[in-house]
This record gives structure tokens, sequence and C-alpha cells, in this order.
């Protein structure tokens, strides 16, 4: 009879009584602390916000739910040479295995994901969050003039040079440089309430009229979403062996994560997971999202693993 | 009585946290639970056996470093440490707040081997450092996990009112390494999530959803306490601030350590899940 909530993980149901379906993933739980929680890894998916990996996500056929489903029946796996992951998604015979998802987060935008932070202030800022916030910046556009608000309507037009589609959403973050009245500082944007081909307006309580000068620029964010699993990683080979790279790390597991400090002076590191990079860049690629047609098109998504510290997110570790 | 673990209705048998996993319901298309994920961080050394400050931490006298292994010596013999270094399971933190180490060797560790005064890891650069004069950096050995840890104290405050899925390691802040790691957000933080439909969320979610009531002992919005449960006060009628129990549960804890309400030397924040990570937001609550 189970009397604290670590025995309930060996129980089938807290008084034997059937349980559903979904509740069986913790009768298959083992005690992995002296608390009766489960060891679990962390991931986040990135993905350009073209792809639509937020659209309709509950649906059966989204490509949020391709994608999971894939995570969850196992990526190409590890298997190339010496043990080592290929490196140019190629699905072999022999998969990595399916991965048991222990939490599977809603997709959401990078930009909008403000929400219920801080005193809904801007937390990225306020707490020198904005380091670790992915972005996808537009290019900048020329601005010819700023009509400032009048006191009745609260906004600022910018009109800017453009001769291609309408660059920016409703929402975007948008920062301004360069001009007389409406820089914004850093890590402090405006958000886009209207957009056309060539202006965008935004809430300002300046009334100043400025000429041409600066550019205008927005974020639009990456599609992302963080799942978990039961973290079965080891490493196989030891830190610093060079035959996969140098300074890298290679583990077993579902996940298959390659860890690497990435540059020559290996201040930072990265943790990747091979497994699931392939698995995801597959669902692209049968998509036809991936305009190379490779899963390694590594400018359409990306998944790493993330580290667990005051918050979890992506464990990039940086000497500054 | 057979009942379905979705069964949401018969509470007869609602006496103890334990009975949730009846309440299982698959809360996303997969099959998984819905969680709800704090941050907590605290002015104290989670990572000793026994939450004393300088308890189980040692200055760094030298480091040497030779591409495959670090060789980290200390300036005393380490004749207590030693008895209780297991090499490939003993973990520690190497702690430089003061950023003294030049090369970014912060972060947990396994001892690969020791001597009375020294221990060595994998490392994969080299380099020397040495202690020459100011704030050391130090090895923080890692026994959070002993059962008299303040850190098992917090958990155990925790999952006495709520069902913990997820539990993180004490994060050592006083490591420096995160990308423009917040101040705010040292020295000591560790994150937890919980089976959300075992915590008061109040008016946060919605009605449907209150299932925490009882769990806390309070029955919102009837004013009503709950025989047998553990914390008859933890909300007010006029500030069902969420949480409560959790917040309730950690104060009567930490009071005996001199803390005082939440934000008084301990933070308890809810974990948001941003898409690309959980970060700290909202405050929980300071109810008492």
């Amino acid at each position: 009879m189970p009397r604290y909530s670590g025995d309930q993980i060996y129980q089938n149901g807290a008084y034997g009584e059937l349980v559903s379906p979904t509740a069986l993933n913790y009768r298959k739980a083992t005690g992995s602390s002296n608390f009766g929680t489960r060891k679990l890894a962390w991931y986040t998916v990135w993905m350009d916000p073209d792809y639509g990996l937020a659209a309709n996500y509950s649906e059966n056929n989204s490509l949020y739910y391709q994608i999971v489903r894939a995570i969850q029946q196992g990526g190409p796996g590890v298997g190339g040479a010496n043990g080592y992951p290929t490196t140019d998604g190629t699905v072999l015979a022999f998969g990595g295995g399916g991965a048991e998802l222990f939490y599977v987060g809603t997709p959401q935008n990078s930009v909008g994901s403000l929400i219920n932070q801080v005193s809904n202030q801007n937390a990225y800022s306020e707490y020198g969050w904005y380091g670790i916030k992915p972005n996808n910046f537009t290019e900048n556009f020329s601005i010819v003039s700023i009509a400032g608000n009048t006191p009745s309507a609260g906004f600022a037009t910018i009109t800017f040079t453009n001769s291609g589609a309408v660059p920016f959403n409703v929402g975007s973050a948008l920062f301004i440089s360069g001009t007389e009245s409406y820089d914004t500082a850093q890590g402090y944007p405006v958000y886009i309430t209207a957009v056309t081909q060539t202006t965008v307006t935004f809430a300002s309580e300046a009334s100043a009229n400025d000429g041409a000068a600066g550019y205008v620029s927005a974020d639009l964010g990456l599609d992302c979403f963080v799942f978990a699993i039961v973290d079965d990683a080891e490493p196989l080979l030891p830190l610093g062996n060079n035959g996969f790279g140098s300074n890298t790390t290679v583990y077993t597991g579902v996940a298959g994560d390659i860890e690497c400090y990435c540059d020559d002076d290996l201040s930072l590191i990265i943790s990747i997971p091979f497994n699931f990079q392939n698995a995801i860049g597959n669902v692209l690629v049968e998509n036809d999202l991936s305009t190379s047609g490779s899963v390694w098109d590594s400018s359409s998504f990306s998944v790493f693993r993330c580290q667990d510290s005051f918050g979890i997110f992506p464990n990039f570790l940086n000497d500054y | 009585m057979t009942q379905y673990a979705g069964n949401l209705y018969d509470q007869s048998n609602a006496r103890e946290v334990a009975v949730n996993t009846q309440k299982a319901q698959p809360s996303s298309l997969f099959g998984t639970r819905n969680l709800r994920f704090y941050s907590l961080t605290i002015d104290y050394n989670l990572f000793s056996d026994d939450h004393n400050f300088t308890d189980d931490s040692y200055p760094i006298t030298s480091i040497v470093a030779d591409g495959t292994t670090a060789t980290i010596t200390f300036a005393n013999p380490l004749l207590a440490l030693e008895e209780q270094i297991i090499p490939g399971v003993t973990k520690f933190y190497i702690a430089d707040s003061n950023d003294v180490i030049s090369e970014p060797i912060y972060g947990q560790y396994t001892i690969k081997s020791f001597t009375s005064n020294s221990i060595t890891i994998d490392w994969y650069k080299t380099f020397t450092y040495t202690y020459t004069s100011g704030n050391p950096a130090y090895v923080q050995l890692g026994r959070f996990s002993y059962p008299n840890s303040l850190y098992s104290l917090l958990v155990l405050a925790v999952q006495k009112v709520a069902e913990m899925y997820y539990l993180g390691s004490p994060f050592p802040a006083i490591g420096y390494g995160v990308i423009e790691l917040p101040t705010d957000y040292g020295p000591n933080s560790f994150v937890f999530g919980v089976a959300n439909d075992t915590v008061e969320t109040g008016n946060d979610y919605g009605q449907d959803g209150q299932l925490g009531n009882e769990e806390d002992g309070y029955n919102y919005p009837t004013n009503s306490n709950y025989p047998g449960t553990t914390f008859p006060d933890l909300n007010s009628a006029t500030d069902n601030s969420g949480s409560a129990d959790i917040v309730q549960a950690l104060n009567v804890l930490l009071d005996s350590f001199g803390f005082g309400v939440n934000g008084d030397g301990w933070y308890l924040n809810y974990a948001d899940d941003l898409g690309w990570g959980f970060l700290p937001g909202l405050t929980v609550g300071s109810s008492n």
C-alpha cells in the first residue's frame, strides 16, 4: 500500500485498480534518486516559423504531431562507422530505438513566449536572458520616414524601403536603430500592431516626425517546443576523443547525444541529439520542407539537449 | 470498486497525496502528463550533506591539466574527504564565482582518482592554474542527495503536498558559465516538476481543474478545511494565489533555518515552458 508519492511508481495504480494506458508509463519507472523521481533528459527543437510547427498542432497530421511521433518511434540511430552517428542523415537499418516521452511541451514562437514572465515585463532584458533566447532577425530595412503619434492615436508608423513581400508579422518584436527619436534599447523592442509591405505601426508615446535615417528590423522568432525523455545517456567515448571531430563526447542512449566543444578556444559547449536530429530532419524531407533535401539543413531547424539549472534551457555554456 | 485513472469525481479516497495517481489523465496527444514546473533559488549551500554553509567546500591551490585529465590540488590533506570518495561515483563541483580560473572548468564532475590532497577528473584542455592571493576557487563536494541535506529536506517538504515527477539537481550558480546568467539567480537553484493536478492552482486555471484544493487542505472557495490534511491554513479566501501548499510547506521548513517568507532569502517561481526552455517567471507567492 503506498504511503508516500515515491511508492506509487511501483504500483498498479494507487489502490491496485486499473489504470489507463496513459498511466502505464510510470509502472515502468525505477527510482533514479532518493525521491522517487525519474532522471529525465530535456531537449528543445527550434524551427523556421515558415514551416508552421505551431499551426494546428493538435491535429494528428500536423508537423508537430509527426515530429513527436518520429521521436517516439526512434530516429535512424547510432550506427555509423566505428559506432559514430552518421553525419549525413542516412537512414540506417538499425535505429536507435524510440524514446519514451515524459513531457511534451506545446509549440510556440520564441518571440511570443514573453507571456507570464516577471511582472509581464521583458524578462529577457530584465534578467539578462536575452542572450539565451533564440532569435531570427530579418534584414535591416532603410527608414524613409516616421510619423509620430497623435494624442488620440498612440501609435507611430515607420515607412521603410522594401521591394519584396511583407517582411514583418503583427506581434513581431521590432528593433529600430539610427533614428533621431525612435531607437529601441538593446533587448527592449516594440511590438508591431499593423504592417504593410512598406509600413509598420507600433504603440508609441513619441510625437516626433522623423525623416529618412536609420534602419528597422524584426525578430520573427523561431517555433520551438521542449520534450523530455528518460535520460539513458552514458558516455561512449571519452571527453576529448578525436574520432568524431575533436573535443567531443559521444553518448549512448536513444537520443545519440554528441557533446562538442565547438570552436578552437573550447569555450562553447553544445550537445546535440543526433538520432532526434535525423528523425526530425526526415520528417521535414518527407513533407518537402527541407529546401536542400537533406536532414542536415541546419539553417532550417535545430535540436539541442538542455541543461538543468535555475531553469532548463539549451546547453550553451560559455566562458565570458 | 474499480476506478479509472481519470476519475476526477470520486474523491472518497482522497486522503493522501498518494492517491493522486488515480487522477492521471492524458494532458497531451502523446500520453504524457501535464506537469507544472517551479524554480527554487535559495541563498544557502544546497550541496552539503548537513546544510552548512562551508561544509565539504575546499579551496583550490592549483590545477594542472594535460589535455586529457586535470589534477586539482588542495592546501591541506583531505583526510575526511578521502574516506568518502569513490572514484567514478563521487560527484563534486568546481565553483569559481570569483572568476579566478581562466578556463571554463566550473561545473559538475565525477572524481576519477584521488590522493590525500588532490583529485583528478577528465578534462579536455591543457592549462595550469596556481592560486596566489585573494579569493580562491573552490571544490564543493556534491552530497546533496544525503538524507539530511537541506536539498533533501526541501524536496521532501514539497513531496508532502505534491506529487513530484521531475527533480533537478542543485545548480552551482557559484560557477560561472551560462551566457549572461542573471545574478539574481544565484547562488543555488534547482528545478522541479509536479503533476499539475496535485497543486493548488486556484484561479489561475479553469474551474473544472480545481483538483488541488483537497490536497492542500483548503476547499476554495467554500473556505472549509478538509480533515486530516497537512496544512489547514494555506489559502485565504481573498488571496488564493496559487501553489500556496508548496509555499507553505517550504515556509514551515525554512522558518527553522531562519528564513522568512518566499522572497526573503529564498525564491520560488513558476518556471514557464517557453518552447525553447523553462525559465523562472512569476513569483509563486509569499503565503504564510
